[in-house]
């Protein structure tokens, strides 16, 4: 059998800054969103007490601000959080060859076949949970189950600083009263057309087996499951059908900044890129294509899926889906190239300017600043 | 065409030419060598397109003319005959007849006129250099070429004419870069060229066999010459455009770090040892006087190594590939020290060594 | 030997003539056409006039490199096409020549390469050679030769300058084979006849084996009923058996329901391919059967492309049979 735990860090920038400066314990905690600018920036994380006054990530500042005004507001120190994450992905080392660093402050553990050396799964992951908050400091919570979705929908119910754990064989009964919302994949776009159809919850949509199995696989806890990359991937479906390269490579764009950000985000490079193309016809194609220096640059990227784009693609028919993703991600572990270094190089400044943009104003003020324009 | 040679001297020869000859078998006369009597001498050629070779043969030309035979054939036959003297001769519709004591053998040829045409090169265009910087040059090199084949460019080893006698020869993968310069002499070349990987093996080949003595080296539009003693090899160019590998090396890299070459070497292969076969990632913690060399496999365990080393820079952890290490640490055997030079974790590294003043190996790091 | 003695094909002829004289070849070319027309004879007509040392912009057929190239000896010109007992041109083969295209040429004139025939590529070895037909090296010149396009990859067939082959005139293959194979005498106005435009498929018939097998044929097409499917399963598996015979099968009844419909519609005896069935045809052939006769004209040759195309013999014949045997009722 499979054992899956989701570890996630509860309000993990904030919980570093009070790791760091124990007085600010038990005070409203808000890291970004102050930047200077009357208060421009976004809340990028809030302590359990600030977000008692319903202040929370992504909020703007000033809002942040009137929520809660006498929250302590701290600058950004990603650097600091990212030293952190290090120290606690190497505790989660000890107890599993196989992790999955979903984001700086997430992981997916595999446990399964753990139990002769290191005992039941349950008795480790609260010995990992205590062991991160004795070493350094911090809270997190975890869901334990056998199969990884679960585990995710877990540790979420769980925080802050909880530990849910399910038997083999409640999954279903655990999930049934939970909202579909909760099933990660399921966009606010998604969640409106289940609603509509009176799809509240998951019980709802596990009646519905079709449906279920698109958005929910449960049966994927089994071996072929292992072998599988955790892969970012992002699709859309155009209104319009597309019939030009020109207006296809404007949406594989929009597709590729958002894989890219992802990427960037967890601080990860994909050595595989996935093109999906779907006619109007409901053909479907998919062309893949295995990267000499693993990427996570939106150009690279671009680069990349645009030529797939370009050998594979039916002329003259419509095109009413594209869909990029990522794959075999690493964050080390491979030679960067010496040939196209100083390109390479001058992404990695770019993308971090982005992206630091990016995080201060939202996705959609930066769009312009992508090289779209350029390769125009 | 008719001559008489002893079987040693065509045996030597033919032994040169049957090695190379075409094996896929696209080009049926490719197969074949060719035999060219001429007042001035016997000569056989064989050649795959990728590369040529034509040797002399010390024999009597009975009467002039030229055919083509079955390589495999031709030296089958000169090894196994009994006497030591060998006649061959052109018959009516290209048909062959070798005779040695009582052996005879009549075997069916193509016309010569068939055979691939390689350029004439004469003397004045050739400059003579020692075989030893030759062979020198390719083998730091050679090792760094691509084995890549949708990347032509680098399949090879880029050789342009540098200030005065000088001649670089640069090789890259992509991961690093391999650059020798060195005095050589005039190649009478404008622009540089790529050698294929193929055409220098054969030439290491060449270099390696018999006495050191000289070679002599020359340029055509798409072919190299190379000749030594009585073997000439042609190495046809290849088409394309090599990076600028003068963007690739970098100038004054801040941190300088010294190691005794034996150290570092038996310290990399233990090291080594546990690196993932993939990759084969280690990593080069530099530190004041001293550099840790670590590993780290998560289905084996971890390997950590120190080595003492004339260093004052700044900490860096860096990552290297231990193959690419072991590689130029092979081409630069013999004691001495080497010598790191440094910017940071994610740029390029120069490895040198001390008393090898023309090399110089570019080397980019591994994410760790 | 010059480009002005290739019989027919003058369009083809002209195209290439005129990029030969202005020196602008293009990279590359696909040459579609019916088997048998003659693609690579001008494919390799070609690959001589860039390679001539006597003439500019068309070939003697005499020099060394005319030679070298008609004998498979040339350098830079080379030939790929399935190895011996093999369908597919493998990966390998492609990329070899490719390696061989990056190699400065030997000879300081362009490199050709002529991939005969081309979809002969599976997928793989389409989507390999796409790098080279999108980045060509300098100096080469690329053939690819197809009976038609379809089994070409979009990407393969877009980067490729198309030059279309009709079919021969029925007097330029007797004029085929009356200059360069010699025949004479009646047998080749009908073998021409019988070609339908493909010299290749004209010196593989059998003249006298053919004869006799097209009455066969014609016994048994002139017995379907309407409505006697049975019969027309039954010859089906008799012609299903194998593909050369099925294919010559399909040949012949296009020409029989074009002579129906010749003779239909002029009553001209003249005209016809199976001259010495005159009295057949005449039996046969009636005004009202004209839609009829166009019907199976289509079904036949569409019923040849699903054998080219290697679609399960019988039920490719079966379904041509049964249309005829509908048509008829």
């Amino acid at each position: 059998m499979s054992w899956f735990l989701h570890i996630d860090m509860d309000a993990f920038y904030a919980s570093v800054e009070v790791a760091l400066d124990p007085s600010l314990k038990g005070k409203p905690v808000i890291v970004g969103g102050r930047n200077g600018r009357g208060g421009r920036g976004v809340v990028t994380s809030a302590s359990y007490e600030a977000r008692k006054f319903g202040v929370h990530s992504a909020m703007p500042g000033f809002q942040a601000k009137k929520l809660c005004p006498q929250g302590i507001f701290l600058p950004n120190r990603r650097r600091t959080y990212v030293e952190f994450s290090v120290k606690v992905f190497a505790i989660l080392a000890q107890y599993s060859p196989t992790i999955h660093k979903l984001s700086i402050d997430e992981a997916l553990i595999d446990l399964t076949g753990t139990e002769r050396l290191l005992g039941p799964p349950l008795k480790t992951t609260d010995e990992i949970i205590r062991r991160i908050e004795k070493e350094l400091a911090l809270p997190s919570s975890g869901g334990l189950s056998t199969n990884r979705v679960v585990a995710k929908i877990a540790a979420t119910l769980a925080k802050p600083h909880g530990l849910i754990y399910i038997p083999a064989g409640c999954e279903e009964n655990f999930l049934a009263p939970q909202a579909v919302e909760m099933i990660p994949g399921v966009g606010p776009k998604t969640h409106k057309t289940m609603l509509q159809r009176g799809i509240q919850t998951i019980g709802d949509l596990l009646a519905q087996p079709e449906l279920a199995a698109r958005y929910l696989d449960l049966g994927a806890t089994t071996k072929s499951e292992q072998h599988h990359d955790h892969s970012v991937g992002n699709e859309t479906t155009s209104i319009a059908p597309l019939k030009t390269i020109g207006a296809m490579e404007e949406v594989l764009w929009d597709l590729v900044e958002e894989v890219g950000g992802r990427l960037r985000h967890a601080e990860l490079f994909a050595r595989c890129l996935t093109l999906k193309i779907r006619y109007s016809n409901f053909q479907t194609i998919t062309r893949s294509r295995t990267l000499p220096s693993p990427t996570c640059f939106d150009k690279e990227i671009f680069q990349v899926v645009s030529e797939l784009l370009r050998q594979n693609v039916a002329q003259g028919r419509a095109v009413r889906l594209l869909g990029v993703s990522a794959s075999a991600l690493q964050d080390s572990g491979w030679q960067e190239p010496l040939l196209d270094r100083e390109r390479r190089n001058s992404f990695e400044r770019l993308y971090k300017g982005i992206d630091k943009l990016r995080e201060k104003y939202g996705a959609e003020t930066i769009g312009a600043a992508t090289p779209r324009k350029r390769s125009s | 065409m008719e001559i008489k040679a002893k079987r040693g001297d065509l045996l030597a020869t033919l032994y040169w030419t049957q090695s190379i000859v075409e094996r896929r078998n696209t080009m049926p006369i490719l197969a074949n060598v060719m035999i060219e009597a001429q007042k001035s001498g016997i000569r056989v050629t064989a050649t795959d397109l990728e590369v040529g070779v034509r040797g002399g043969v010390d024999g009597d030309v009975i009467k002039e003319g030229s055919i083509t035979v079955n390589a495999k054939k031709l030296y089958e036959i000169v090894r196994e005959v009994p006497n030591d003297q060998i006649q061959l001769k052109r018959l009516d519709n290209d048909w062959v007849e070798i005779r040695s004591g009582k052996s005879v053998f009549k075997i069916f040829g193509m016309d010569a006129k068939e055979f691939p045409q390689f350029p004439q090169f004469d003397s004045s265009g050739l400059t003579t250099t020692p075989a030893s910087t030759v062979r020198e040059m390719i083998e730091r090199t050679i090792f760094s070429v691509s084995t890549d084949e949708t990347r032509y460019s680098l399949n090879g080893v880029y050789i342009e004419q540098s200030e005065g006698n000088n001649v670089r020869m640069v090789a890259t993968d992509g991961h690093r870069l391999a650059f020798e310069e060195k005095e050589v002499g005039q190649l009478g070349l404008t622009k540089g060229v790529i050698l294929p990987r193929k055409g220098l093996s054969e030439l290491k080949k060449l270099l390696d066999s018999g006495e050191d003595g000289a070679v002599s080296l020359g340029f055509k539009e798409n072919m190299g010459l190379v000749a030594k003693d009585k073997v000439e090899l042609f190495m046809r160019l290849i088409d394309g455009d090599f990076p600028d590998y003068t963007k690739v090396i970098p100038v004054g890299n801040p941190n300088i770090a010294k190691l005794d070459h034996e150290e570092l070497l038996r310290a990399l292969r233990r090291v080594s040892i546990l690196s993932s076969e993939r990759y084969k990632g280690i990593k080069m913690e530099f530190a004041n006087g001293k550099l840790s060399i670590s590993a780290n496999n998560p289905d084996l365990g971890e390997a950590v190594e120190e080595v003492d080393a004339e260093y004052k820079g700044k900490t860096i952890a860096i990552g290297f590939n231990a193959r690419y290490l072991l590689d130029v640490l092979a081409v630069l055997s013999g004691d001495g020290e080497i010598e790191f030079q440094l910017k940071d974790e994610l740029s390029p590294s120069v490895i040198r060594k001390a008393g090898v003043d023309g090399y110089l190996y570019v080397l980019m790091p591994m994410r760790i | 030997m010059a480009l002005d003695e290739i019989i027919g094909h003058g369009r083809p002829l002209d195209i290439l003539r005129q990029a030969l004289a202005s020196g602008r070849l293009h990279h590359a070319y696909l040459f579609v056409g019916p088997e048998g027309v003659g693609k690579r004879t001008l494919a390799i007509a070609l690959a001589k006039a860039v390679h001539c040392n006597d003439s500019a912009a068309d070939f003697c057929g005499a020099c060394v490199n005319c030679t070298r190239i008609a004998d498979g000896n040339h350098p830079d010109v080379r030939i790929i096409e399935p190895l011996s007992g093999k369908k597919e041109i493998s990966i390998q083969q492609v990329r070899d020549f490719e390696r061989e295209l990056n190699y400065r040429s030997f000879s300081g004139k362009r490199k050709v390469m002529i991939v005969d025939p081309a979809a002969s590529m599976n997928l793989a070895s389409q989507n390999a050679l796409l790098k080279t037909l999108e980045e060509p090296p300098q100096d080469s010149l690329i053939i690819l030769i197809a009976a038609n396009a379809g089994g070409l990859l979009p990407t393969v067939r877009s980067r490729c300058l198309r030059i279309t082959f009709a079919p021969l005139a029925r007097h330029e293959v007797a004029q085929y084979l009356r200059a360069k194979q010699g025949m004479s005498g009646d047998g080749v106005e009908f073998l021409a006849a019988m070609s339908m435009g493909s010299i290749g498929a004209a010196l593989g018939l059998d003249q006298d084996e053919f004869v006799k097998k097209r009455r066969i044929w014609a016994g048994m097409v002139g017995a379907l009923k309407g409505g006697d499917y049975q019969a027309a399963a039954a010859a089906a598996e008799a012609l299903a058996g194998k593909r050369d015979e099925a294919l010559k099968f399909l040949a012949w009844a296009q020409s029989w329901y074009r002579d129906l419909l010749v003779y239909g519609v002029s009553g001209d005896g003249d005209a016809l391919v199976n001259l010495d069935m005159l009295e057949q045809i005449a039996a046969q052939s009636a005004p009202a059967e004209i839609e009829q006769c166009i019907a199976a004209l289509g079904a036949s040759s569409r019923a040849a492309a699903g054998i080219q195309r290697n679609l399960n013999r019988r039920m490719v014949l079966e379904k041509y049979l049964f249309a005829v045997v509908k048509g008829q009722s």
